[in-house]
C-alpha cells in the first residue's frame, strides 16, 4: 500500500531513477535482441538437407566448446555405409570444405567465405545448386563456378588453392556461390570430414530417417535438423559474430554498470530529502527492516515501470544498432533484427532487479535514520562518511588498482573488456570516497573567493556544500563515473594506438614481412619463392586435454630446421604444456583435421613465446595432415628481401607492417571506444541534470528563507549555478584523479610489454566533451528548476 | 508479547532520576538533570518551560525516541531507558501515540492510510469499520478518502490524533500539537484531546508554550534548565487558568 502510494505520490523524486532504468533496459534490451538476432543460421548451402550428421565437439584450454573433430575418411565410410542403408535415404552425402578462390587478371576476387569456398561436387545438392549452362566437373583439372563470376563454360580460370594456383577449365557454371570441384579432387584437399548430410527420398518421413540415424551413428555423432544446422557456419562469420558479441557485451556490461551506479545515486539523494518522512513512520512503529523493505519495493516498481519502457526503447533502437554493426563488418552478412520474448523478458528482469540493487545502499540510509529526525527542522549530516562505506570505497580502490595492471599485462582480446571493469571499480571507489575529498576540495576552491569577497555568495556556497558533503557527493557521482569514462576509455585507446605499432615494429626491427593481400593466407608457392625466414603455417590438431576432454588448439608448422628436424615431434609452449597436462618426453595422439591420429613426442616444453608459437612442429608434418592450411606472415631478414612478390601477397616494411597490423584492430577498437564513450556520458549528463535538478527543487523552502532574508532573483541564481559549477569540478577532479593513475600504470605495463617508452596519451576532444557536456547539463538543469522554484508568482 | 496493560498500575509514565547529556568532552550540555515525575493513568499533563528548559528532551526520553544518559523511565511497566532500538520500536508501536506540530502525515496516504499505518507495521489485521470509527472519534468520519494536502492544518492534526490512538496506546504524547494552528483550530484540537480524556481515560502528556494551550491540562509541570521547578494542579475550566500559567511562566524566564 505504502510502497505504491509512494510512488503515484512521489513521482518527482523518482523520475531520475525512473529514465536511469529506462535507458539502461533499453541498452540492455538492444544488446540481447542484436545478439539473439545474430544467432547462427543455416547457410545458404546446405539449405535444402534436412539433415546433418556432424561429428562431437571438441573444447578449447578454457573448457568451452569449439571445433567438430573431424572424421577421418575410413570413419566417414564406415558412417556413411551405415546410414546409406536407413530406409527412405535417397543420398548420403559427404561435405568438403577447403580454401578456394579464383584471380582474375592477377588479382585476387575478394571473398569473405574463400577458406570454405571450395567443395565436392555432390556438395550442390545439399542447396541444391544446380547448373545454368555446361556440365558438371569430371576430371582433376574441371571445375563448375559460380554464375555471378562472369566466366563461360569452356573458359579457364585460374583459382588459387592452399600449394598455390592452378588453370582450371570451367565445366559448368551454377546458381550459387563457391567452386565445386569433382569429388575426388574434393576428398584429397579435405579429407577430413565435419557433415555428413542425409537427403530423403520424395516420399519418405524424415523424423523416421533421423532417429534410425541417431541409431546409426551411436555415440559418435550428432544428428541436426531445423534451425540447429546453425552449428556449421563458416569460420569468418562466427569470428565477426565473436567480434560484435564483444562489442554488444561491453555495451551491456556498461549499461547494467552505469543503471545501478545511477540508480544507487539517485535513490540515496531521494532518501536524504525524505528522511523526515522516514523518521515519522519509525516514530509510529516501523521497524528498520519493514523502512528498509518498503525502499526496495519503491525500487522494484520503478525498475518494473522503467523496464516496460526501456523495453520499447530497446525495439525502437534495436535497427540502429544492426546499421552499426553491419557498417562496422561485425555482424553476419544476412544479419536482420528478429524479436523473441526472452530478450525483453531478460532485460525487464535485469532491469527491476538491477533498480533494487542499486536501493541497497539507499534502503540502508534510509533504514538508519532515527525516530527523531521526525522532530527536527533543519537536516544537518552528521557524520561525514560512514565506516561501512569508507571500508568499501578503500576496498574499491585496491581492487581497482590491480585491474588496472592486469589491462596492461591481459591479452589483447580482453583488454578493453578488463578497462572496462578497472574503470568501473574506480569509479565506484570515488563515488563511494568522494565525501571525504569533497570538504577539502571545496575549502581550496573557495579560499581564494572566501577570503576577499564581503558578498553573501562564497559563503552560503562553502557552508551549502561542507555542511551537505554527501548530498554533494551524490551529485557528482555521476560526473565522475562520465569524465571517469570518457576519459580513460579515450587515454587507453590512444595509449594503445601509440604503444603497440611501436612496439611491433621495434620488435621486426631489421626485417621485411610479405603479408596477405586479398587473400586469408599465403599459398606454399609464395611460401617456397621465398625460402629464407619464418614461415608457420597453421592447422588445428585435437589432443587429449585435462579431465579427459578431447581439446582443440592452434598448432604451426615450422621450417625452421630448429623445431623441424624430427617430424614426428612438437615443441611446446610452458602454458600450453601446463594447460595440456603433458611434460616433456611424453608421446601424445593427436588428431589432425584430416581425421587421422598420430603420436607426436613433445622434444621440448618452453617459455612461452609469441614469435615462437605454443604448439610447433614441423611444417611437413602439418602439411601431411591438413592439405589446405594456409601461412600467416613471411618474416625474412632484411638483407634477404625479394625484390618483388607474386599476386596474392604484398611486402612490407617492419613499420607499415605493425600499422596496418594495429590499425585492423583498432579500427573496431575505436569504434567500440567511441559508441562506450557516447553512452556514459549522454547517459551521465542524463543523471547529472537529474541529480541537480532533484536537489534544487529539494530546497525549496531554503530558497524562500534566502528570499526573505533579501537575496535578490540574481542573487540567488548566482550562487545556485556558482555551486553546480563547484560541485561539477569536483567530480571532473574525482574522474580525472581516479584515471589518471591506471592509465600512467598501464603506460608503464605497456613499456614493459612493448620494450619501447610508452607515454599516456588523453584525446583532448573527448575530454573537453565529457567534461563540458554533463557541466552545460548540470547547470541549465539546476539553473531552470530554481528559476521556476524561485520566481516571483503572481499573487 | 505478554503485558498487563491498564492493570497493575496508576501510574502511566513514571521518570527516576533521568539525566540527558548532549555532545562529548568539553562540549557538554545537560538537557535533563535528575529529573523524575510520574504521570497518573487518565491524566493530561501539560510540560512547560522556557527555552532550552528540557521540555522537548523530556518527552523524547518518555516516548522511548531518546535515550537517557542515565536514570529509568517506566512506560507499561518497562524500563525504556534500558531498551535497545529495537524494543523501542515495538514498544512505541505498541503502547504509545505521537501527535507533532507539522508534518505528521505521510503526504502519499489517504487520512485512513495514515490511520491503519501503524497497525499495518505491527503486522495487526486492520478493520476497516475500526478505522472509520476512530476517524468518526475526531469528526472526519467523511473525509477518510482525503489525501492531507486536501486537508486543513487541523483536519490533519485530527487525523494524526486518530492515528495515534487507534493502537489504543497507554500514553498519548503531544509535542506542540497547536503550534501550527490559528487559535480557533487550535481550540478544536485541545477539546478534543481533553474530550479523550475525560471520555476514554487516556493518558495524555503534552509539551507546549502556550498558555492557553496548557490550560486544557489536568496539571502543568513547569521546568527550567532541565530540572523540574514547579507543579501546578489546574481546577477543570476555569477562565482564569491562562493567566495563572503565564505569571508562572514569567516567574520561571525572569
Amino acid at each position: 500500500m505504502l510502497v505504491l502510494a509512494n510512488v503515484r505520490q512521489r513521482w518527482r523524486t523518482f523520475v531520475a531513477t525512473f529514465l536511469a532504468v529506462v535507458v539502461g533496459v533499453g541498452l540492455i534490451a538492444v544488446t540481447l535482441v542484436t545478439y539473439d538476432s545474430a544467432r547462427p543460421r543455416v547457410q545458404p548451402r546446405l539449405a535444402g538437407t534436412p539433415a546433418l550428421v556432424i561429428p562431437p565437439q571438441a573444447v578449447d584450454v578454457d573448457g568451452s566448446p569449439e571445433d567438430r573433430i573431424p572424421w577421418s575418411d575410413t570413419d566417414a565410410a564406415t558412417l556413411t555405409q551405415r546410414l546409406t542403408a536407413i530406409p527412405g535415404v535417397e543420398h548420403v552425402i559427404v561435405d568438403r570444405a577447403f580454401y578456394a578462390q579464383a584471380f582474375v587478371d592477377n588479382r585476387p576476387v575478394l571473398d569473405d567465405g574463400a577458406l570454405e569456398a571450395g567443395h565436392g561436387w555432390s556438395s550442390t545438392l545439399l542447396a541444391p545448386y544446380s547448373l545454368t549452362a555446361g556440365a558438371q566437373p569430371r576430371a582433376a583439372n574441371e571445375v563448375a563456378v559460380d554464375a555471378a563470376l562472369g566466366v563461360k563454360p569452356g573458359s579457364k580460370l585460374s583459382i588459387n588453392l592452399s600449394d598455390g594456383r592452378h588453370d582450371f577449365t570451367v565445366s559448368g557454371v551454377i546458381d550459387g556461390p563457391g567452386f565445386f570441384f569433382t569429388d575426388d579432387v574434393a576428398t584429397q584437399r579435405d579429407p577430413g570430414v565435419r557433415a555428413i548430410g542425409l537427403l530423403p527420398a520424395r516420399d519418405a518421413s524424415i523424423d523416421t530417417i533421423v532417429s534410425q540415424a541417431r541409431r546409426a551413428s551411436d555415440t559418435n555423432a550428432t544428428v541436426v535438423t531445423g534451425d540447429d544446422r546453425g552449428e556449421l557456419e563458416p569460420e569468418f562469420i562466427a569470428h565477426k559474430r565473436f567480434l560484435g558479441t564483444q562489442l554488444i557485451a561491453a555495451m551491456a556490461l556498461l549499461g547494467l554498470f552505469v543503471t545501478v551506479f545511477v540508480v544507487a545515486a539517485t535513490l540515496v539523494l531521494a532518501t536524504t530529502q525524505r528522511r523526515r518522512e522516514i523518521g515519522l513512520l519509525r516514530t509510529i512503529g516501523a521497524e528498520p527492516r519493514q523502512v528498509r523493505r518498503m525502499i526496495l519495493g519503491e525500487a522494484a516498481v520503478i525498475g518494473a515501470l522503467g523496464s516496460v519502457a526501456g523495453c520499447l526503447l530497446g525495439l525502437a533502437a534495436a535497427p540502429l544498432m544492426r546499421a552499426i554493426l553491419m557498417h562496422l563488418d561485425v555482424a553476419p552478412p544476412d544479419f536482420s533484427i528478429t524479436v523473441s520474448a526472452w530478450p525483453l523478458l531478460t532485460a525487464a528482469a535485469v532491469g527491476t532487479g538491477v533498480a533494487v540493487v542499486g536501493a541497497w545502499a539507499a534502503s540502508r540510509t534510509a533504514s538508519r535514520v532515527v525516530p527523531l529526525e521526525a522532530l527536527q527542522d533543519a537536516e544537518v549530516e552528521k557524520t561525514v562518511i560512514g565506516r561501512a562505506r569508507l571500508i568499501t570505497g578503500l576496498v574499491a580502490l585496491g581492487a581497482g588498482v590491480l585491474l588496472a595492471l592486469l589491462t596492461a599485462v591481459t591479452g589483447s582480446d580482453n583488454r578493453i573488456n578488463t578497462a572496462m571493469v578497472a574503470a568501473m571499480t574506480f569509479i565506484v571507489a570515488a563515488a563511494l570516497l568522494a565525501p571525504v575529498v569533497i570538504g577539502p576540495a571545496v575549502r581550496l576552491l573557495t579560499a581564494p573567493f572566501a577570503r576577499r569577497s564581503t558578498g553573501a555568495g562564497p559563503m552560503l556556497v562553502r557552508a551549502e556544500i561542507l555542511n551537505a558533503t554527501r548530498r554533494a557527493a551524490s551529485t557528482a557521482a555521476p560526473i565522475i563515473a562520465a569524465v571517469g569514462f570518457a576519459v580513460l576509455i579515450s587515454g587507453m585507446v590512444e595509449t594503445m594506438g601509440s604503444a603497440y605499432p611501436a612496439g611491433e615494429t621495434k620488435k621486426l626491427a631489421g626485417q621485411v614481412l610479405i603479408d596477405t593481400d586479398g587473400t586469408p593466407g599465403l599459398s606454399d608457392d609464395i611460401v617456397a619463392e621465398n625460402p629464407v625466414g619464418k614461415a608457420l603455417v597453421v592447422t588445428r590438431v585435437f589432443v587429449p586435454g585435462n579431465g579427459g576432454k578431447t581439446t582443440v588448439v592452434e598448432a604451426l608448422g615450422s621450417r625452421d630446421p630448429q623445431w623441424s628436424s624430427d617430424p614426428r615431434t612438437a615443441v611446446l609452449g610452458a602454458t600450453m604444456a601446463k594447460s595440456l597436462g603433458v611434460t616433456p618426453g611424453q608421446t601424445v595422439p593427436v588428431r589432425f583435421v584430416d581425421g587421422r591420429l598420430e603420436d607426436i613426442r613433445i622434444a621440448q616444453v618452453l617459455p612461452d613465446d609469441p614469435a615462437r608459437g605454443a604448439f610447433v612442429m614441423a611444417r611437413a608434418t602439418v602439411r601431411k595432415h591438413d592439405s589446405s592450411a594456409l601461412t600467416d606472415t613471411i618474416f625474412i631478414p632484411a638483407g634477404d628481401a625479394p625484390s618483388q612478390v607474386s599476386p596474392g601477397a604484398a611486402l612490407h616494411d617492419a613499420q607499415t607492417y605493425a600499422l596496418a597490423d594495429y590499425n585492423t584492430d583498432a579500427r573496431l577498437t575505436n569504434s567500440l571506444a567511441a559508441m562506450l564513450i557516447a553512452v556514459a556520458v549522454g547517459y551521465s549528463g542524463l543523471a547529472v541534470a537529474n541529480s541537480m535538478a532533484m536537489s534544487a527543487f529539494g530546497r525549496r523552502t531554503d530558497f524562500t528563507v534566502m528570499k526573505s532574508a533579501g537575496g535578490t532573483l540574481r542573487q540567488l541564481l548566482s550562487f545556485v549555478l556558482a555551486e553546480t559549477v563547484l560541485v561539477v569540478l569536483v567530480g571532473v577532479g574525482l574522474g580525472l584523479l581516479v584515471t589518471l593513475p591506471p592509465l600512467v600504470g598501464l603506460a608503464a605495463g605497456l613499456s614493459q610489454v612493448t620494450g619501447t617508452s610508452v607515454t599516456p596519451h588523453l584525446n583532448g576532444a573527448v575530454v573537453s566533451a565529457a567534461i563540458l557536456g554533463p557541466l552545460a547539463m548540470a547547470a541549465a538543469a539546476s539553473g531552470t528548476v530554481t528559476w521556476n522554484v524561485i520566481r516571483p508568482r503572481p499573487a | 508479547m505478554t503485558t498487563t496493560r491498564h492493570a497493575s498500575t496508576t501510574t502511566a509514565v513514571q521518570l527516576l532520576g533521568v539525566r540527558k547529556v548532549y555532545g562529548s568532552g568539553d562540549h557538554t550540555v545537560t538537557a535533563l538533570n535528575r529529573v523524575s515525575v510520574g504521570f497518573p493513568t487518565g491524566t493530561f499533563t501539560a510540560i512547560m518551560g522556557p527555552s532550552g528548559s528540557g521540555k522537548s528532551t523530556l518527552l523524547h526520553c518518555a516516548a522511548g525516541l531518546d535515550r537517557p544518559t542515565e536514570g529509568q523511565i517506566f512506560v507499561a511497566d518497562k524500563d525504556v531507558g534500558a531498551m535497545d532500538e529495537g524494543e523501542r520500536t515495538i514498544l512505541r508501536r505498541e503502547h504509545i501515540g505521537f501527535v507533532f506540530q507539522a508534518f505528521n502525515l505521510v503526504a502519499s496516504l489517504t487520512a485512513a492510510q495514515n490511520v491503519e499505518l501503524p497497525l499495518r507495521f505491527a503486522g495487526r489485521r486492520v478493520d476497516r469499520t475500526d478505522v472509520l470509527e476512530a476517524l468518526a472519534e475526531v469528526g472526519l468520519g467523511e473525509r477518510s478518502g482525503h489525501r492531507p494536502s486536501e486537508l486543513s492544518g487541523g483536519q490533519q492534526q485530527r487525523v494524526a490524533l486518530a492515528r495515534a490512538l487507534i493502537t489504543r496506546p497507554d500514553v498519548l504524547f503531544a509535542d506542540e500539537p497547536t503550534g501550527a494552528l490559528d487559535t480557533s483550530t487550535s481550540r478544536e484540537v485541545l477539546t478534543l484531546l481533553r474530550r479523550l480524556v475525560d471520555d476514554k481515560n487516556q493518558t495524555t502528556i503534552m509539551v507546549t508554550h502556550d498558555p492557553v494551550a496548557a490550560s486544557y491540562a489536568d496539571v502543568v509541570v513547569f521546568l527550567k534548565d532541565g530540572q523540574l521547578a514547579d507543579r501546578v494542579a489546574l481546577k477543570p475550566v476555569d477562565p482564569s487558568n491562562p493567566a495563572l500559567i503565564a505569571a508562572q511562566m514569567a516567574r520561571l524566564e525572569a
